[in-house]
């Protein structure tokens, strides 16, 4: 006779519930009252199933110290937070201390190391490896090994940063000793990210068209996205297996450059918070600029869709290179769209923010978030609430006639909202950092990236740290070592979570202004809510250019 | 019917520190053991404290068959004077740490055999086989559909069809 599990006390049945993964918390929920009030009624398992809902995991390192009850209140806080875009509009701020601009920011939250570039006249640029928490120099970065040119893309996986440049071929070397571990990485384009700590993936799109190299594209090489195992030791390629993701057909011939765009790597959870996202459901982007177009194609895939597919098929002995046709990984784990209207996206985790103009005729800036964590999207589609987009279709005035459309299935929630209170030039950006609550973007106010005389950082929050009232808390930060001249930089660091109470400010004249320190300003932003904050206050470390400004 | 049976001390064949606990089974099978081997049961110290204050030593009768008790005493006689922190009831508990690997292999039977074997050790408050079967049952249902968990579970599905298809059960959150 089959014995009922029911039959057990009530403990054993929540000792096991406890022990379950939350996708079964879900599912056992669903199969009798009994479990059903048992699981309702228990907080912690309404919080493993709240996680797992909402594409999250437990256990970042302040966890601990905090009731069960109050970590879901947290959580339900910062989804809600997302869901309507709740965050407050930014102020803008004095400028502070600028060259002409921080570009290509990159960097590690949880090494607290910034890595960005300089814009300057000169040449060649000047490469920043800077400590977040002080905004000097890392004190245990070594000097780069190699003068930079122009574009460049820095990627941290632990000690070792990988570099790219277009012109060159990527470089690994290791930021602490300054030793270079592996140079011409991958393929052609110097763009490349970490898709876990033992793959990279690059886009290996040069045609026959570009200027540098001349190879012809043919069934052996295709146009791809190259996705090379590496050595956990050296970093240095594996040169034992390669896969090779075929773009569309379309694509073959007329894509001549290949950008990725990925938060970064992280090795451990940030140091703050009770929940950060479920890292498996990070989200990479590559664009795809075809030749004379002023816009680029987008591609969004889950950095694990190809993981997935490599575990699954790994490499027979003595094959060096596995071309998978795009039929097969493609039309049903991404999201192809076009660049037009588009202003700049950017990517956090599994989420991609864009602004983009309504239309032509109306340049009003708006905001979309897309979505794309697999656990909320079937949450969306249970609740019937959010708008979901189920993939998306590239016509043929895109894809060329003989090709016909293409359907791509990758569904994301979108959410919309008119950017207010975003300038309305809101120009180029970028996302950089992202943590689990941090979106570090950095905003051109004017199009023309050379010309631009405002940029700015915007960090958005969406702060499970407190999840308490207040309104926007703009703090400013400086990067130190600029001079200033006509270029000022600001930072903003805005608030996602809702906060009824108003912004006390004791002192209208004074601002606080800090030195790029996330860490510091978050830890701060957790324990004195809402409030101007004196220099002396917060930032006796490394504050060596800041100021304060009256307006 | 209280069956009390006295054991004599010195009976106790072999090592002498160890006093012998009798211990009867719901088939009424009379399973003689070593005391210290049962200590890791507080359900079993406290009748042996019991015992101590009345200096009077009972059978102790246990609700569930030879079959389940064996399988307990098989536990505790492998964990015999090995500190597990999760028996500890002055530690703090333990938080999620992987399945030891004998227990793993102990607890590769039926889940009837399970189920009757954490019920034991529940009655028995015996906490690390407790927590080591409640990982087992939650191996097994990892994954599962909801309809496979019933059956895996032996539970009915006792909702409405309106309360089956609102969103309340489908707990969505």
């Amino acid at each position: 006779m089959a014995i009922s599990l029911t039959l057990l006390p009530e403990d054993i049945l929540l000792e096991v519930l406890e022990l379950s993964e939350g996708r079964d918390i879900l599912a056992c929920q669903a199969t009798c009252r009994r479990l059903n009030t048992l699981i309702r009624d228990s907080i912690y398992l309404q919080y493993a199933k709240e996680l797992f809902a909402s594409g999250m995991l437990d256990g970042a390192r302040g966890a601990h110290t905090v009731p069960i009850r109050e970590r879901l209140d947290r959580l339900r806080c910062y989804t809600a937070a997302w869901e309507q875009l709740s965050w407050q509009s930014r102020m803008p701020l004095p400028h502070l201390v600028g060259c002409r601009g921080p570009l290509e920011v990159s960097g590690d939250a949880a090494q607290e190391l910034l890595v960005f570039r300089e814009y300057t006249d000169i040449q060649p640029p000047r490469i920043h490896l800077r400590s977040m928490l002080t905004s000097e120099v890392h004190p245990l970065a070594n000097a780069l090994p190699w003068q930079m040119r122009l574009e460049f893309n820095a990627q941290m996986y632990a000690t070792y940063a990988v570099i790219c440049e277009t012109t060159t071929k990527p470089v690994s070397w290791n930021w602490k000793t300054g030793r270079v571990k592996a140079e011409g990485l991958a393929g052609t384009l110097g763009q490349l990210i970490f898709l876990d700590e033992h793959h990279v993936l690059t886009p290996d799109v040069l045609s026959r068209r570009s200027e540098n190299v001349v190879r012809k594209r043919d069934s052996t090489h295709p146009a791809c996205l190259h996705v090379i195992p590496l050595s956990p030791i050296s970093l240095a390629p594996t040169a034992s297996r390669a896969y090779m993701f075929a773009l569309p057909d379309f694509l073959q011939q007329d894509v001549i450059l290949g950008y990725v765009d990925a938060c970064t790597l992280q090795t451990v959870p940030a140091p703050h918070g009770c929940f950060y996202p479920d890292p498996s459901d990070r989200l990479i982007s590559i664009k795809l600029f075809v030749d004379h177009m002023e816009w680029y194609f987008l591609l969004d895939i889950h950095a694990q869709t190809l993981l997935r597919y490599i575990a699954a098929h790994p490499t027979t002995p003595g094959t060096t290179v596995v071309i998978v046709p795009w039929e097969v990984w493609g039309p049903h784990n991404t999201r192809i769209t076009t660049s037009q209207n588009l202003i700049e996206s950017t990517l956090c985790g599994s989420r991609r923010a864009i602004t983009h103009q309504v239309s032509d005729s109306d340049r009003t800036a708006m905001l979309t978030v897309l979505d794309y964590s697999p656990h909320r999207v079937a949450r969306a589609a249970l609740r019937g609430t959010a708008t979901i987009l189920h993939g998306s279709e590239l016509g043929t005035e895109y894809t060329g006639a003989e090709f016909g459309p293409l359907r791509t299935l990758l569904p994301c929630i979108a959410t919309e909202s008119p950017a207010t209170g975003w300038p309305n030039e809101v120009g180029l950006g970028k996302a950089y950092i992202c943590d689990d609550v941090t979106m570090l973007v950095l905003t051109f106010c004017n199009r023309a990236i050379y010309d631009s005389d405002r940029s700015s950082i915007l960090v958005y929050t969406a702060r499970s740290d407190t999840g308490l009232a207040g309104a926007a808390q703009p703090y400013t930060l400086v990067l130190p070592g600029f001079t200033q001249e006509h270029n000022p930089v600001e930072f903003h660091m805005v608030s996602m979570a809702p906060r009824p109470a108003a912004l006390h400010s004791t002192d209208q004249n004074t601002r606080a202004i800090a030195t790029a320190p996330l860490h510091t300003l978050r830890s701060y932003v957790a324990t004195h809510p809402g409030s101007v904050v004196s220099r002396d206050a917060w930032g006796p470390r490394g504050t060596r250019d800041a100021s304060t400004h009256a307006k | 019917m209280p069956t009390i049976v006295s054991v004599d001390d010195s009976t106790v064949p072999g090592e002498g520190s160890s006093r012998l606990l009798l211990l009867v089974s719901s088939d009424n099978k009379h399973i003689v053991v070593e005391e210290d081997i049962m200590s890791r049961s507080r359900f079993i110290s406290k009748q042996v404290e019991g015992f101590e204050a009345t200096s009077q030593r009972h059978a102790i009768l246990l609700p569930f068959s030879s079959f389940v008790l064996n399988k307990v005493i098989e536990y505790c006689s492998h964990y015999r004077g090995y500190y597990l922190l999760e028996d500890d009831p002055d530690a703090a508990p333990p938080g999620r740490s992987p399945v030891r690997e004998w227990d793993q292999e102990f607890l590769d039977v039926d889940r009837n055999m399970l189920l009757r074997i954490i019920k034991a050790a529940h009655y028995l408050e015996i906490k690390s086989l407790v927590g080591s079967c409640a990982r087992a049952i939650a191996d097994m249902i990892r994954g599962k559909t909801t309809e496979e968990m019933r059956e895996i579970l032996g539970v009915e599905n006792d909702f409405t069809p309106e309360e089956e298809h609102s969103p309340s059960s489908k707990c969505t959150g």
